[in-house]
C-alpha cells in the first residue's frame, strides 16, 4: 500500500524517473560479470529513489535538461548505493530490502570492489557536468558523509551520547546527500541563487526527518517489513533518537547494555522492542521529525507555485507518514 | 639533482599526502597511512627530472596518491569478517581517501581528469574482482592485469599532465616491482590477495625475465632522463636484476 503511495507521488515525473532508472542500469554494466551481477542485484532490490526525484524536482525551478538531470541523479543514487554496499560490510549485514546483501551473496572483498566500482561510475556520471561548483559541493558532501560514518564507528556502543551527537550524525549520514540532491538539481538547471539555497535547505530538513523516521521504523516495523532484523541499529551499537529518549530508563538500560555486548537473546530482543514501542520515545522522536518537516515546508513556501513545488510538499508529507 | 634531494622530494610528497588525507579518528585508531615509495618516485619522475611542474600538477599528483592509498586500504579488508573496529575504520578510510582525491580534483578544477581517473579506477576494480575469483588464463593476462592495477592511475596522470614519454618506463618498472614483491611473498607463503593466483612460480619468473629485458632496454634508450635517475630506477629494481632467473 505504502509502495503504491510513493509511486503515485512520482507519477508526474515517472517518465523521467524511468529514463534515470535505465541510465542507472546502463552505468553499472561492468565488464566484470560479478560486479555487474552484484550491482544489478542491488539496483533491482529497489529503494525509494528519493535522491533522483529530488534532483528532478529541484531542476524544475531552472532550465530543465533531462540529460544533465540524469547525470546528476545517477551519480547521487550510485554514491548512495556504494555506501550501502560498504555499510553492509561494516555492519556485517546479511539482508537489505529483503534480499541478501552483496557481502552475504559473495563476500566482503567483492563488496569492497563492487562499492568502489559503483563509486567510480558515480564520478564518471557527474564528470559529464562541467560545473566546478557542482563537483566541489559533491566532493564536500562525500567527505562529510565519510566523516559522519567514522564518527558513528567511534561512538559505537557509547551509551553516553547526546541529542546533539545524534543530530550531527544523521546530518552527515543522510541529510547532506538529500540537501545536495536538491542543490545540485537546481545548480545544473541554472536556478536563481536564492532558489538554490532554499531547495538545499529543504533537502536538508527533509533529510533530517527522513532519517529520524528511518530510525523509528527500525524499532516499530517487523523483521519482514524491514527485510532485516528490527532493532538492527541497536544491535550494531548505534544509538538513535528513540533510544536517546529511553536509554536511562532502569528497565530498558539492561537490554541496551546486553545489545551492545552482543549477548541479547532473540526473546530479549522482542521484549526490548515491545518495551520501546509502548514507551513515549517513539512519539517524542516523531515530534522532532515533524518539526524538521515543517521547517522543510517553510523553506519552499515562497517558491513559485508549480507542479514541482506541490510534489516536494507531497513528498515531505509522505516522509512524515511513511511506514516503510 | 642529488640522491638526497630525490629522497627529500619523495618524503615531502608523502608528508603532503598524509596531511591531505588527515582525519583525527583514523589517525588515532588506524595509524599512519602507508605510502608506496616506488609509486611516488614514478609519479614524481618528471619533477625529479626537471620538467615544468605547476601547483595544479602537484595537486593532481596528490590526488593520484590518495587513490592508491584508498586501494591499499580496501585491499586489506578481510573477505569474511570485517567487524573489528580497525577493519570497520579501514573500510571508511578507503572511502575517505577516495573522497579526498575527488575533492582535490574538483578544487583545481580538472573535471577531465576526474573522468579519466574514474574510468581507470572502475577498470582496476573489475580486474581485481576477476583476479580474486578466477586465476589468470595465461602469463600474458597476468602481466597485463598487474600492470594495469599497479600503474594505470599513474600513467593516466603522466599522460594528462603532458609527460607521456615517462609512461612506458613507469609502467614497466612498477609491474616489475609488483612481481618482485609477489615473489618475496610467495617465498614467505604470504601472497597478497591481489596476486593470489595459482600459476606456478616458473610462470612468474618468465614474466620477470621478459620485464627485465624490456626495462633494461627502456632505461638505455631513455636519454631524456638524467643518469642519476636512470641509476635510481636500476637501483629500485636491483633486487630483481641481481637475482638468478
Amino acid at each position: 500500500m505504502e509502495k503504491l503511495q510513493v509511486l503515485s507521488l512520482y507519477a508526474d515525473f515517472r517518465k523521467d524517473l524511468n529514463y534515470i532508472e535505465k541510465q542507472l542500469e546502463q552505468s553499472v554494466q561492468s565488464a566484470s560479470p560479478i560486479i555487474r551481477q552484484a550491482s544489478l542485484h542491488l539496483l533491482r532490490a529497489g529503494g525509494k529513489r528519493i535522491r533522483p526525484i529530488f534532483v528532478i524536482l529541484a531542476a524544475e525551478f531552472g532550465r530543465y535538461s533531462l540529460e544533465d538531470v540524469s547525470k546528476v541523479a545517477v551519480s547521487l543514487e550510485l554514491i548512495h548505493m556504494a555506501s550501502l554496499v560498504h555499510d553492509d560490510v561494516i555492519d556485517d549485514s546479511d539482508m537489505r530490502r529483503g534480499l541478501k546483501t552483496v557481502k552475504a551473496k559473495w563476500d566482503n572483498r567483492i563488496a569492497m570492489y563492487t562499492g568502489d566500482y559503483i563509486f567510480s561510475r558515480a564520478l564518471l556520471s557527474i564528470g559529464e557536468i562541467e560545473i566546478p561548483a557542482a563537483h566541489q559541493l559533491l566532493a564536500k558532501t562525500m567527505l562529510e558523509i565519510c566523516h559522519g560514518e567514522i564518527i558513528q564507528i567511534d561512538q559505537q556502543r557509547e551509551i553516553n551520547q547526546t541529542f546533539r551527537d545524534y543530530l550531527r550524525r544523521i546530518k552527515r549520514k543522510t541529510a547532506l546527500l538529500l540537501s545536495s540532491s536538491c542543490e545540485l538539481g537546481a545548480l545544473v538547471s541554472g536556478a536563481d541563487a536564492e532558489v538554490v539555497r532554499k531547495l538545499s535547505r529543504f533537502g536538508y530538513y527533509a533529510g533530517m526527518s527522513f532519517q529520524i523516521i528511518d530510525d523509528i521504523l527500525d524499532i516499530t516495523s517487523t523483521d519482514q517489513e524491514l527485510g532485516k532484523p528490527a532493532g538492527s541499529d541497536l544491535l550494531n551499537g548505534h544509538i538513535t533518537l528513540p533510544i536517546l529518549y529511553i536509554k536511562d530508563d532502569p528497565i530498558f538500560t539492561p537490554y541496551l547494555v546486553r545489545a551492545f555486548e552482543g549477548t541479547l537473546t532473540e526473546l530479549e530482543r522482542e521484549e526490548m522492542l515491545t518495551f520501546i514501542r509502548h514507551s513515549d520515545a517513539i512519539q517524542k522522536a516523531t515530534v522532532v521529525s515533524d518539526l524538521y518537516l515543517q521547517k522543510a515546508l517553510d523553506e519552499i513556501s515562497s517558491l513559485p507555485n508549480m507542479p514541482a513545488k506541490k510534489a516536494l510538499e507531497r513528498i515531505a508529507e509522505f516522509i512524515g507518514q511513511r511506514n516503510y | 639533482m642529488e640522491r638526497e634531494n630525490i629522497n627529500c622530494y619523495i618524503d615531502n610528497y608523502i608528508g603532503e599526502l598524509r596531511h591531505a588525507v588527515r582525519q583525527p579518528i583514523l589517525e588515532r585508531d588506524v595509524g599512519d597511512v602507508n605510502v608506496d615509495k616506488a609509486k611516488v618516485f614514478f609519479l614524481l619522475l618528471p619533477l625529479l627530472n626537471g620538467e615544468r611542474w605547476t601547483d595544479s600538477t602537484h595537486a593532481a599528483s596528490i590526488a593520484v596518491g590518495a587513490v592508491h592509498i584508498a586501494f591499499d586500504a580496501h585491499d586489506t579488508i578481510h573477505h569474511q569478517d570485517a567487524t573489528s573496529t580497525l577493519q570497520q575504520l579501514t573500510v571508511l578510510s578507503g572511502d575517505y581517501f577516495s573522497g579526498v582525491h575527488y575533492k582535490i580534483l574538483a578544487a583545481l578544477p580538472d573535471i577531465y581528469f576526474v573522468r579519466t581517473l574514474s574510468t581507470t579506477i572502475g577498470q582496476i576494480n573489475e580486474l581485481k574482482t576477476n583476479f580474486y575469483k578466477n586465476s589468470p588464463r595465461d602469463v600474458q593476462e597476468l602481466l597485463e592485469t598487474v600492470e594495469s592495477i599497479e600503474a594505470n592511475c599513474i600513467s593516466d596522470f603522466l599522460y594528462t599532465y603532458g609527460f607521456s614519454e615517462y609512461v612506458p618506463l613507469a609502467s614497466t618498472a612498477l609491474s616489475m616491482i609488483a612481481f618482485d614483491s609477489a615473489m618475496d611473498q610467495a617465498a614467505k607463503r604470504k601472497l597478497p590477495d591481489i596476486l593470489d593466483w595459482t600459476l606456478h612460480q616458473h610462470d612468474i619468473e618468465r614474466v620477470q625475465s621478459s620485464l627485465k629485458r624490456k626495462l633494461e632496454k627502456m632505461i638505455a634508450e631513455a636519454d631524456f632522463i638524467t643518469p642519476l635517475l636512470q641509476e635510481e630506477i636500476r637501483g629500485m629494481t636491483t633486487p630483481l636484476l641481481g637475482k638468478m632467473i
